[in-house]
C-alpha cells in the first residue's frame, strides 16, 4: 500500500513539475510582452526595460523557473503583474466562490443523475429510460454558456419583467455572509452547471446497473426472497457506488478548474473568471498559479479515488 | 406431492424473435426424493426451474407448478418472494459469482433469515454458525465474518449450500452446483447434500448435464432434449435401459470409466435453435431413426414400464442397455513403440507471487511445476489428469514454448530448446502447436474463420492467395467443417464446430505433436464425442503425436495410451492406461478415481435387473 | 487509475443458438455475420434513425451551404444594413427576407446558421479523427507492451488529463492567436488522453484473451498479434467513443468561439454567433439571436449523443432485459497457468 501510494505521489509531482515547465514555455516562446502591456502603449523603450526588469522578466528562463520552484515549496506562487497580491492569496480568496458553484452543482448533478439512472436500469429500453437518457444527453449536449444563457433569460430576464425579482443576475454572497442570498445568488449556476453534468452519473448509472443487476449474486439475492426494492438499492447500488464515487472526486477536482464560464455569465468571481480575465491581461504569475492549483485539485483527486477502490472493494482491502 | 408441474411452457421475447425455451413439460416430484434433470446447452433444463419460481426476468410463462398445493405461476412478485427462502432454496453453478463479493458470508446468510423470521441479532448468528458447521465449514465462529474471496470453491458451495438451507425449505433446486468444482470436492459436496437430504427430508431437482453426478444421487431421472422431456424414469431405468434415442445417444457419448478403449458413440450434428418452432420431436433432425410421423407431432409418452414413459413413436422393446463396441486391440498397440519425440527433464516453472512483507517489498514465488520428468513418444496419445491447481496447463504451455522455464530442460527430437535462437525457436511451431479449451475464447471473434485458420499459413510463409484458400478448405474439410464456410465469423458456429476450426488451426502447419489443453471440457456430452472421435481418428490419418490434458479422467482414460497424473506441481504416478485405472499404485490416484462418478455401475444395476426380469419370466 | 466513465464492453456472444447460427439448423435462414446484426438492431431502434436522418439532414444542408446562400440572395458575411436593422439600428426579426431574422450587423442569421454548421462540423470531424488516431496508437501501445513503455505512456496519459482543459486552451491560444488551425489542434490536445485511456484498458484485458495465447503458440510477432489480432477488437470501443466524440467537440468549438477564442467573426460559427447574441444582452431585443444557433447546436450534439448511446446499445445487447450468461464449465485451470 505504501509503495503504491508512494508510486502514485511521485507520479502527480512529476505531473505537476511537467505542467509547469510547460506553462513557463509557452510564456517564453509567446510573441506577446507584459511588460510592454503593463508599461502602456505610451511608453519608451527605457520604460518598458524598467518594467521588465522590476517584474523581474531579464532574467535567464532557467534561472526565473528556478527562483519559481523554490518559491513554491516555501508556499510563495509570485506576485500578480498588475495588482502586487500574492498570487497564493488571490487564488485562496476566491476558492469559496467556486468550491460553492462546484459542490452546488455537483449535488443536482447526481440528484437528477442517479435518480434517472436507476430509473432507466431497472427498465432498460422502456419509455422511462429513453425519456429519461434523453433529459440528461440534452443536457450532455448543450455547452454550459447556452444553458447559462438561456436560463438567465427565462429566470433572471422574462421573470424580471414580469415583475417577479426572485432571480439575481449576477454576483456572489459568501456563505458566512448571508446563506440565504449566497443559496439565492447560486441557483441558476447550480442548475447549469448540475444540468450539463447529469449526464455523465446517468449514464455511468445506467449501464453499471444494469451489468450488475444481471449478476449471479443478483440471483440469488432475489432466490433468498429479498425483496426487489432492497435486492436494487442494497445489493445492486453496492457495486455501482464505487464507480459513482470516484467519478464525482474526479469531477470535482476537474470542475475547480474549469468553471470559466460559468463564473463569467453569472458574474461570480472565482478562479475561473480570475483566471480568464488574467489571461486577457498577460498576468503570468496568476495564471500560472490557477492552473497548478486546478491540476493539484485533480492530481490529488486521483489519488483519492485510487484508495477510495481499494477501500471499497474488499477483495482488495481484505486480503 | 411436494411438487407437480403441469404443462410448463416458457417464452422469452428477444431482439431476433420469441425464443421457445420450455415447450409443455410435466414432471412431479415427492418430499425427500431426488429428481435428475439431465440436459445439454439449449434443454431448457436451468429455464425451466428458474421461470418455475419467478426468476426468469422477461419470461412469458404458462402452466401450472404447485407447490405443496399452491400454484407458484399464479402468485405476484410478493407472495413468490416470500416463498423464496422458507419453501425452495436455490444452489447454483458458480459459488464465487453466486455471491455477493462486498458482503460477508455469515451477513448474506443472516441476511436471508432475518427477511422471512423474526430474532435478535444474536439468535441469528448463533444459527448461523450452527448451520457453517453443519455444512463443514471449519471454525465457523471465525469464518462467518469472512468474505467470499477468502474462502476456496469448495468451501463457497458448501456455504451457498447453507445459505439456501438456511430456513429448511423443502425444496432445494440445485442447478449444475459441482459443475465448476474439482472430482474430489464435487464427491464431498454430493455427499453433503445427501447427508443433508437424509436428515431434513429436503426434495432435490438436480439439474445437470453429467450422467455420472445423476447417476449418483437421483432416485428419478428425466431426459431434456429442446425445451421438451424426452424420457423419464427411475434411474435404472434411464441409465441402464434407456429407451429414447437420444438418452441412448447421450449415454453411448460418456467415456466410461472401467471400460478399455471403446468407441463412443456421437450425436452427429448440433442442437436446434430455439427460435424455430417445429411441431415434431425437436430430436428429429440428428435422430438415426427418425422417420416422417416424427416431423408432423411431438410423440405422446411410450410406456416402457410402469415407471418409465419415453417421448418416441419407436416400440418398447427398443429399450436397451448402451453397449459401446470396443476397438481392436492391435490399434492400441501401434503407438507404444514409436522413438522419443520430447523428453521433459526435471522442469520446474516459478511465477511471483502477490507482494508481501512490511512494505511490500518481497514477493513469494509461487511453483506450480516442481520437477517434472516426462517421456513423449512419437505417435503415442500422453495423458496428463490432474485437478485445479496441479500445473498441468502450465506445463502444456511450457511445451509450447508459450513460458518460459524456471528450471530443467526441455528436448525435442534430441535438441534442448533453451539453446534455441530466435529463428529455431520460430520454427519449432510448426513441430509444436497447442489447441485450447475455450472455444469461444481461443478465437478472434472478430476475424474470419477463413483468416484465422489461414494465420499459422501467413506468419510463416508458406501459402498465399489461391494456394492459400485451397489450403483452408483442405483443413475445413479434414476436420469436419463446410468449406464454402470459410467467410464466416466464430460467433456463427456452435462450440464443437468451433473448437474445429481450433483444431483445423493447430493441424495447418502439420505439426509433429500437439498439446491439448483441456479441449473438450467446455463442450456438451454429445459434442464432446464428436471431438474425441475426430481426434482420433486424425492421429490415425495423419500420424499425430498428443499430449492431452484434463481433469476429467473418464476422458483421458479414452483416449491416452499412458497417462501421468500430476498433483500440485509434481507428477505422482506415470503408466500406460491400463494400470494406472486398473491398478493404481499412489494414494492420490486412487482418491481420484474413488470421487469421480461411476456411471457403469449402475449400468451394471440395470443389466442385472433386467436379465432378473427375463429370468422372471422364463 | 480508476476506470473512464464510457466504457464500452466488448460484445460476449453466449453459448447457446443464437439468430446468427440459425442456418445451421435445418431450417434455411441466411446466415447474419456480426455486422449485420448490429445493423438489423440499429435499424429497429427508432431513436437511431431519427438521430441519423437529422445528422444526414445538417451534413446535406451543410455541404450545399453555397448553394443555399444563392438562393436565398444573401452571403454570410454580407452586412444588409438596409433591409436587416431597423431605423434605430436593431436587427429584425424573421420576416420573408430573412427567414430567421437579422443580426447585429444585418447579417442573415439562416445562411449564418448553414455556414456555421459547416464549420463545426469540419472541426468536429478532423478533430475527432485526429484524436482517435493518436489515442488509439498511444493506449494500445501501452497496453500491449506494459513494462516501462507502459509506465511512460501512462503518466503522459495522467498529466494530460489533469491539465485544466479549458484554462489551458484559453491561455494556449491566447498566446498563439485563435484560429480553425488551433481550434483544431486544442481539441485533439485534450480529446486522444481519455480514448488513449479506454483503449489501453481494453488492450490490457484484450491481451489476456485466449486467442492472443494462440496468436503466440503460431509464433505471430508482437506487431502482428496487435494489427490483426487487438485492433479488430479495439474498434466497437473507438465507434462508440468517436460517437460521444464528436459532440464533445463541437461543444468545445462553440465555447472557445464564445469566449472570443476559437475562430473568428466574420467567419460564422454557432459559438461567434452565440457569443454576438449575449454580448450587451443582445437578446433581450433580438431573442432569434440566442434560440436558433442555440437550438441548432443542440439538435445536432443531441443527435449524435443517442446516436451514440444507440449505437453502445446495438453492439451490446446486455444493457436490455434479455441478458443470457455464457456457461462456465471447468475452466479453473486457468488461475495458475498465467
Amino acid at each position: 500500500m505504501i509503495r503504491f501510494l508512494s508510486r502514485r505521489i511521485l507520479s502527480g509531482v512529476l505531473t505537476l513539475f511537467a505542467i509547469s515547465g510547460v506553462m513557463f514555455l509557452l510564456f517564453y516562446v509567446a510573441p506577446n510582452d507584459p511588460a510592454a502591456t503593463i508599461a502602456g502603449p505610451q511608453a519608451t523603450n527605457d520604460q518598458i526595460d524598467q518594467v521588465r526588469a522590476r517584474l523581474g522578466l531579464d532574467m535567464p528562463i532557467l534561472e526565473r523557473y528556478w527562483l519559481f520552484i523554490t518559491g513554491l515549496f516555501q508556499g510563495d506562487l509570485g506576485y500578480s503583474y498588475f495588482n502586487k497580491e500574492p498570487v497564493l492569496d488571490s487564488l485562496v480568496r476566491r476558492l469559496p466562490a467556486t468550491a460553492s458553484l462546484a459542490l452546488g452543482g455537483l449535488v443536482v448533478a447526481l440528484a437528477l443523475g442517479v435518480t434517472i439512472g436507476i430509473g432507466a436500469a431497472r427498465k432498460p429500453g422502456s419509455w422511462r429510460d429513453k425519456l429519461g437518457t434523453t433529459f440528461v444527453l440534452t443536457g450532455l449536449s448543450v455547452p454550459t454558456f447556452v444553458a447559462g444563457l438561456i436560463l438567465l433569460y427565462v429566470f433572471f430576464y422574462l421573470l424580471t419583467v414580469m415583475g417577479l425579482t426572485f432571480f439575481p443576475a449576477a454576483g456572489y454572497v459568501p456563505f458566512t455572509e448571508n446563506p440565504f442570498e449566497w443559496a439565492r445568488h447560486l441557483i441558476l449556476p447550480w442548475i447549469t452547471v448540475g444540468f450539463v453534468a447529469a449526464a455523465t452519473y446517468a449514464r455511468l448509472v445506467r449501464s453499471q446497473l444494469v451489468s450488475v443487476m444481471g449478476e449471479d449474486y443478483i440471483r440469488t439475492a432475489r432466490s433468498k426472497g429479498i425483496r426487489e426494492g432492497r435486492v436494487v438499492y442494497r445489493h445492486g447500488m453496492r457495486n455501482v457506488l464505487t464507480p459513482v464515487v470516484t467519478q464525482i472526486s474526479l469531477d470535482f477536482a476537474v470542475l475547480m478548474g474549469g468553471l470559466v464560464v460559468t463564473e463569467r455569465i453569472f458574474g461570480i468571481n472565482g478562479i475561473g473568471r480570475l483566471a480568464i480575465d488574467s489571461v486577457n491581461r498577460g498576468d503570468q504569475p496568476v495564471i500560472i498559479g490557477a492552473m497548478l492549483l486546478a491540476s493539484l485539485f485533480v492530481v490529488i483527486a486521483s489519488i483519492l479515488v485510487d484508495l477510495a477502490y481499494a477501500m471499497l472493494d474488499s477483495r482488495v482491502r481484505v486480503k | 406431492m411436494l411438487l407437480t408441474v403441469e404443462n410448463l411452457d416458457v417464452t422469452f421475447n428477444t431482439g431476433d424473435g420469441p425464443l421457445h425455451a420450455v415447450r409443455g413439460i410435466s414432471f412431479e416430484l415427492d418430499h425427500g426424493q431426488t429428481l435428475g434433470v439431465v440436459g445439454e446447452s439449449g434443454s431448457g433444463k436451468s429455464v425451466s426451474t428458474q421461470a418455475m419460481v419467478g426468476l426468469a426476468a422477461g419470461a412469458h410463462v404458462t402452466g401450472r407448478a404447485l407447490l405443496q398445493g399452491r400454484d407458484l405461476l399464479t402468485m405476484n412478485p410478493a407472495e413468490l418472494s416470500a416463498i423464496r427462502g422458507p419453501q425452495i432454496g436455490m444452489v447454483f453453478q458458480d459459488p464465487l459469482s453466486s455471491l455477493h463479493p462486498q458482503f460477508r458470508i455469515g451477513w448474506q446468510i443472516a441476511e436471508a433469515i432475518q427477511r422471512h423470521e423474526r430474532g435478535s441479532a444474536k439468535n441469528v448468528r448463533a444459527r448461523v454458525i450452527k448451520l457453517l458447521d453443519e455444512v463443514g465449514i471449519p471454525d465457523p465462529d471465525k469464518r462467518i465474518d469472512d468474505y467470499p474471496h477468502q474462502f476456496s470453491g469448495g468451501m463457497r458451495q458448501r456455504v451457498m449450500i447453507a445459505l439456501a438451507l438456511a430456513l429448511r425449505p423443502a425444496l432445494l433446486v440445485a442447478d449444475e452446483p459441482t459443475t465448476a468444482l474439482d472430482v474430489t470436492v464435487q464427491a464431498q459436496l454430493l455427499d453433503l447434500m445427501q447427508d443433508l437430504q437424509r436428515e431434513h427430508g429436503t426434495a432435490i431437482l438436480m439439474i445437470t448435464h453429467d450422467l455420472g453426478v445423476v447417476a449418483g444421487v437421483a432416485d428419478n431421472v428425466i431426459t431434456m432434449y429442446g425445451g421438451r422431456i424426452v424420457e423419464r424414469g427411475t434411474r435404472t431405468e434411464v441409465l441402464g435401459n434407456p429407451h429414447h434415442p437420444y438418452s441412448k445417444g447421450l449415454l453411448g457419448s460418456v467415456p466410461r470409466g472401467g471400460s478399455q478403449r471403446t468407441e463412443l458413440q456421437s450425436i452427429p450434428g448440433q442442437p436446434m435453435s430455439l427460435l424455430i418452432d417445429q411441431p415434431g420431436c425437436p430430436f428429429a433432425e440428428r435422430c438415426a431413426f427418425v422417420q416422417d410421423a416424427c416431423l408432423d407431432s411431438f410423440p405422446d409418452a411410450r410406456d416402457i414400464s410402469p415407471t418409465q414413459k419415453s417421448n418416441c413413436i419407436l416400440p418398447a422393446d427398443f429399450a436397451g442397455p448402451v453397449v459401446l463396441p470396443t476397438i481392436p486391440a492391435a490399434e492400441t498397440e501401434l503407438a507404444k513403440s514409436g522413438d522419443i519425440l520430447a523428453r521433459i527433464s526435471d522442469v520446474r516453472i516459478e511465477f511471483d507471487g502477490a507482494r508481501k512483507g512490511l512494505l511490500g517489498l518481497t514477493r513469494d514465488k509461487i511453483t506450480a511445476v516442481d520437477g517434472v520428468s516426462l517421456d513423449i513418444r512419437a505417435g503415442e496419445t500422453l495423458g496428463i489428469v490432474g485437478e485445479s491447481g496441479s500445473g498441468k496447463s502450465t506445463l502444456a504451455r511450457a511445451l509450447t514454448g508459450l513460458i518460459p522455464l524456471s528450471g530443467g530442460t526441455i528436448e525435442f527430437e534430441g535438441h534442448d530448446i533453451s539453446t534455441f535462437t530466435a529463428a529455431q525457436r520460430h520454427s519449432l511451431r510448426r513441430d509444436v502447436q497447442m489447441v485450447f479449451q475455450d472455444p469461444f475464447g481461443s478465437l478472434n471473434q472478430q476475424r474470419r474463420v477463413g483468416s484465422i485458420i489461414a494465420d499459422p499459413l501467413v506468419i510463416h510463409k508458406i501459402a498465399d492467395g489461391k494456394a492459400l484458400r485451397t489450403r483452408v478448405q483442405e483443413l475445413m474439410e479434414i476436420v469436419g467443417l463446410n468449406p464454402e464456410h470459410f467467410n464466416r465469423f466464430p460467433a456463427e458456429f456452435s462450440g464443437g464446430q468451433r473448437q474445429r476450426i481450433g483444431i483445423a488451426r493447430a493441424l495447418a502447419l502439420n505439426p509433429k505433436l500437439i498439446v491439448c489443453d483441456e479441449p473438450v471440457s467446455a463442450l456438451d456430452v454429445s459434442i464432446q464425442a464428436q471431438i474425441l472421435n475426430l481426434l482420433s481418428s486424425l492421429q490415425r490419418e495423419l500420424g499425430l503425436t498428443y499430449v492431452f490434458i484434463a481433469h476429467d479422467l473418464a476422458v483421458v482414460e479414452h483416449i491416452a495410451a499412458r497417462v501421468a497424473v500430476m498433483y500440485h506441481g509434481k507428477i505422482v504416478e506415470t503408466g500406460p492406461v491400463e494400470q494406472i485405472y486398473g491398478a493404481p499404485s499412489h494414494e492420490y490416484t486412487r482418491s481420484l478415481l474413488a470421487a469421480a462418478p461411476h456411471l457403469d455401475d449402475v449400468a451394471a444395476e440395470a443389466a442385472a435387473a433386467l436379465t432378473m426380469k427375463i429370468d422372471e419370466a422364463r | 487509475m480508476p476506470e473512464p466513465t464510457v466504457d464500452p464492453v466488448v460484445n460476449e456472444t453466449p453459448d447457446e443458438p443464437n439468430a446468427a447460427q440459425v442456418a445451421r439448423s435445418g431450417n434455411e435462414v441466411a446466415a447474419r455475420s456480426p455486422f449485420q446484426l448490429v445493423w438489423t438492431r440499429l435499424r429497429r431502434d427508432p431513436t437511431a434513425m431519427v438521430s441519423a436522418s437529422v445528422i444526414l439532414l445538417v451534413i446535406i444542408a451543410a455541404i450545399a451551404a453555397p448553394l443555399i446562400a444563392a438562393w436565398v440572395g444573401h452571403g454570410p458575411d454580407e452586412q444588409f444594413r438596409k433591409e436587416g436593422l431597423t431605423p434605430s439600428g436593431l436587427p429584425t426579426g424573421p420576416n420573408e427576407e430573412f427567414l430567421l431574422g437579422a443580426d447585429n450587423l444585418g447579417r442573415d442569421l439562416f445562411v449564418r446558421l448553414i455556414y456555421g454548421a459547416q464549420l463545426s462540423l469540419i472541426v468536429a470531424f478532423v478533430a475527432t479523427v485526429g484524436a482517435l488516431g493518436i489515442g488509439t496508437l498511444v493506449g494500445m501501445t501501452a497496453g500491449f507492451m506494459r513494462g516501462k513503455v507502459d509506465t511512460v505512456l501512462t503518466w503522459l496519459m495522467d498529466t494530460t488529463l489533469s491539465l485544466p482543459q479549458l484554462l489551458f486552451a484559453i491561455s494556449l491560444v491566447s498566446l498563439v492567436g485563435p484560429s480553425f488551425g488551433t481550434t483544431v489542434i486544442v481539441i485533439i490536445l485534450f480529446s486522444w488522453a481519455p480514448i488513449a485511456r479506454v483503449v489501453r484498458g481494453q488492450t490490457l484485458s484484450i491481451r489476456e484473451r485466449e486467442f492472443v495465447e494462440a496468436a503466440r503458440s503460431l509464433g505471430a510477432s508482437n506487431w502482428r498479434i496487435m494489427r490483426v489480432d487487438v485492433l479488430p477488437n479495439l474498434v466497437v470501443p473507438i465507434l462508440v467513443y468517436g460517437t460521444l466524440l464528436i459532440p464533445q467537440a463541437i461543444v468545445f468549438e462553440a465555447t472557445l468561439s464564445f469566449l472570443g477564442l476559437g475562430v473568428l467573426p466574420p467567419t460564422a460559427t454557432w459559438g461567434n454567433m452565440l457569443a454576438a447574441a449575449s454580448t450587451g444582452s443582445m437578446y433581450t431585443i433580438a431573442w432569434w439571436m440566442l434560440v436558433f444557433p442555440s437550438a441548432a447546436l443542440l439538435s445536432v450534439t443531441l443527435a449524435f449523443n443517442l446516436l451514440g448511446d444507440s449505437v453502445r446499445d446495438a453492439l451490446d445487447p446486455r444493457q436490455t432485459l434479455f441478458a443470457k450468461k455464457r456457461r462456465v464449465k471447468k475452466l479453473k485451470t486457468k488461475e495458475i497457468a498465467k
